[in-house]
C-alpha cells in the first residue's frame, strides 16, 4: 500500500519544516537529530543536543515502524481538522513521537499496536487554503 | 516548623461561572475586596502583589491586568507582577508571594488569580488553551487538552484495567460537592449514567468528565506568621509550597503521574508530613482521569489503586480523605488563571470550619495540587501547597 499521499510533491507545504522526506526507496521517513557525543535522539531536528549541549549533531532517519504508546479519538478539535480524528504517541526505538493516525476506523487502535509511517495531508492552511502535509502512522496488517 | 513562618490572613473569591456583563476588572476586584474586608488589612498594608492570569493580553484586553484590578480596590504604588504558567498560574503567583514573605523581603503580600473565558469567541479561548502545549508539533497537528487526558486514560486502563465507572463516580462526587458550594459554576444533579451517556469528547473522556470554561477570580492575603497572629484570630499556616517542571528528556509513562510524585515528595518533606496526615485535599480535576491519577501521584493510593479510593468512599465528603469538597474544577469551574488560588481559598475555609454545607469534619491539614500545560505529553508544571491550622 502506498505510503505517500498522491497530492504530495516537492513544493507541498509541511506542518513542521524539515521533519519528513522521501527516502531513496520512495517511502517517507522522519528526520530527527542525533548527537555524536551522547547519542541522544530528538524529533523534530535541533541545532544542538538538549541532553549534553554539544553542537556535534547530525540528521538521523528515524525508524519507520514502532508501537503505539497511547492514543485517543477526538470528537471535537481544531480549525482545519475534521473530527473525529485520532492522535497519540508512537515509540520508535529511541524516541517518542506525537502523531495523528490514519486508517484507525478500519482497524481499531489498541495500546501496543505495531504502526507504520505514512506521509499524509494533515490539515488545510487557514491562510492559503492549501493542504499542509506531515507524518501520520497507521496500524499495520497483522502478520499471517 | 520553619523559622520564617508564613500564614494566610484571609481569602476572597468571586462567583465562578459565566459572569455575563461583568468586566474582568469587576469580578477580579470583588475577590480582592472580600479578602481585604474580611480581615483588618488595609489596602495600604499590601506591600507587593502577584497575579496569575493566562489570557487577557491575547484577548486584546490589558497586559497590566493586576494593576487594573488593584486600582479598583485602592491597592496602588507597589510592585505588581503578573505570573503566567498555564492552568497553574495563580498557584505559582501564590508561591512567589510566599517566597517573598518567607525571605523577609515583605511582611504582607497579595496573591491572586483571574480569568475571563466566556463571552470571548470560542476559537480565541481554545487557542489560549492550545498555547499550553508544544506548538511546534503537537498543537500544530491537532492535539487538544482533553485529548491529552484521553491519551492518559487509555494508557492507564491498558496498564491497570477498566476504571470507566469509577471515573464517572468522581464526576458525580464533585458535582454533589459543588451543589453545596454556592460559588460553583456547574450546579448539576447527575448520576453515573448521565456521565457515561454524555457525548464523547476525546475517547474515553466524555463531556461530563471534563471541566467547564469559566470566568472567575480568587485572592489570598499572606503575611509573616507573627503579623498574621495579630491581624486574625485563626491564621492558616503555609507548611509547604513547591512546584516543578517535567523532565522531557525521557520517554513518558502516560499511566503514571511522575511529575506529581516528585513535587509531592518535596512538599511532604518540607512540611514534615505524609499523605496519611491529610484531612482535606483539592486536586486538578480538569478531567476525571486527572483526579484519579493525582490520587496516585500524591501517594493517597498506590499506582494502579486510585479507583479503590472511589469504591471505598475514602475521597467522599464524609470519607477518610475528602478530595475536592469545593466541587473541584469539574463543578466549581476552571477559570484557568484563577483555579490555583481558588483551591487555596477552599482549604482556608475548610481549615477554619467556614465551608458551610460542604464542611469536612474538623480538618487540620490540607493539600492543594494544581497542574499546568504539557510538553510531549508530560506536565508543564505541577504544584503542591500544604496548609494547616496548627
Amino acid at each position: 500500500m502506498r505510503q505517500v499521499h498522491p497530492d504530495y510533491n516537492e513544493s507541498s507545504g509541511l506542518v513542521v519544516d524539515g521533519s519528513i522526506r522521501i527516502a531513496a526507496d520512495d517511502n517517507p521517513v522522519l528526520i530527527g537529530t542525533e548527537c555524536s557525543e551522547c547519542e541522544y535522539v530528538v524529533f523534530p531536528s535541533r541545532p544542538f543536543c538538549r541532553n549534553c549541549l554539544s553542537d556535534n549533531v547530525s540528521d538521523v532517519e528515524l525508524a519507520r515502524t514502532g508501537h503505539l504508546e497511547t492514543y485517543t479519538v477526538a470528537h471535537t478539535g481544531q480549525d482545519g481538522i475534521e473530527p473525529p480524528y485520532a492522535f497519540g504517541f508512537v515509540n520508535l526505538e529511541n524516541v517518542q513521537v506525537y502523531s495523528r493516525f490514519t486508517e484507525w476506523k478500519e482497524r481499531s487502535l489498541e495500546v501496543g499496536d505495531q504502526v507504520e509511517l505514512v506521509l499524509e495531508k494533515i490539515k488545510t492552511d487557514p491562510e492559503t487554503g492549501e493542504p499542509l502535509f506531515g507524518h501520520m502512522f497507521r496500524p499495520m496488517e497483522e502478520e499471517q | 516548623m520553619t523559622e520564617n513562618e508564613v500564614a494566610v490572613i484571609n481569602v476572597g473569591q468571586s462567583d465562578f461561572g459565566e459572569l455575563e456583563g461583568q468586566r474582568v476588572t469587576e469580578f477580579g476586584s470583588r475577590a480582592v475586596r472580600e479578602a481585604l474586608l474580611s480581615s483588618s488589612v488595609e489596602p495600604d498594608d499590601i506591600e507587593e502583589a502577584y497575579i496569575g492570569n493566562v489570557a487577557t493580553t491575547a484577548q486584546d484586553q490589558t497586559s497590566v491586568i493586576g494593576q487594573a484590578i488593584l486600582r479598583e480596590v485602592g491597592v496602588t504604588g507597589i510592585p505588581v507582577i503578573r505570573v503566567e504558567n498555564a492552568c497553574a498560574s495563580s498557584t505559582c503567583a501564590f508561591q512567589e508571594a510566599y517566597k517573598r514573605v518567607q525571605s523577609g523581603e515583605s511582611d504582607i503580600v497579595l496573591a491572586m488569580g483571574v480569568e475571563k473565558m466566556t463571552g470571548v469567541p470560542t476559537e480565541v479561548t481554545l487557542k489560549d488553551m492550545a498555547g499550553a502545549a508544544d506548538a511546534e508539533v503537537e498543537g500544530a497537528m491537532g492535539m487538544t487538552f482533553m485529548g491529552l487526558y484521553g491519551m492518559r486514560a487509555n494508557a492507564y486502563m491498558n496498564q491497570f484495567g477498566n476504571v470507566r465507572e469509577e471515573l464517572a463516580d468522581i464526576a458525580v462526587k464533585n458535582h454533589d460537592n459543588g451543589l453545596k458550594n454556592p460559588r460553583a459554576h456547574l450546579q448539576l444533579n447527575v448520576d453515573r449514567d448521565d456521565i457515561l451517556e454524555s457525548r464523547p469528547i476525546s475517547d474515553p473522556i466524555r463531556l461530563l468528565d471534563a471541566c467547564p470554561m469559566s470566568d472567575g477570580a480568587a485572592a489570598a492575603v499572606i503575611a509573616r506568621g507573627e503579623i498574621a497572629e495579630e491581624l486574625v484570630e485563626e491564621p492558616i499556616y503555609v507548611d509547604a509550597a513547591e512546584m516543578l517542571s517535567g523532565n522531557y528528556l525521557e520517554e513518558v509513562e502516560f499511566w503514571r503521574e511522575e511529575l506529581d510524585e516528585r513535587v509531592a515528595q518535596k512538599a511532604y518533606s518540607e512540611a514534615g508530613i505524609g499523605p496519611d496526615d491529610l484531612d482535606v485535599v483539592e486536586v486538578h480535576d480538569a478531567a476525571t482521569i486527572g483526579e484519579l491519577m493525582h490520587y496516585e501521584g500524591l501517594g493517597l493510593a498506590d499506582r494502579g489503586e486510585g479507583a479503590s479510593l472511589v469504591r471505598s468512599g475514602d475521597v467522599m465528603l464524609d470519607g477518610r480523605t475528602p478530595v475536592n469538597p469545593s466541587g473541584g474544577l469539574k463543578s466549581r469551574g476552571h477559570p484557568v488563571g484563577a483555579t490555583g488560588v481558588a483551591q487555596i481559598c477552599e482549604l482556608v475555609w475548610q481549615l477554619r470550619g467556614e465551608a458551610g454545607a460542604r464542611q469536612v469534619e474538623n480538618p487540620s491539614i490540607g493539600l492543594a495540587q494544581n497542574s499546568g500545560g504539557a510538553l510531549v505529553g508530560e506536565g508543564g508544571v505541577s504544584t503542591v501547597t500544604i496548609l494547616s491550622n496548627r
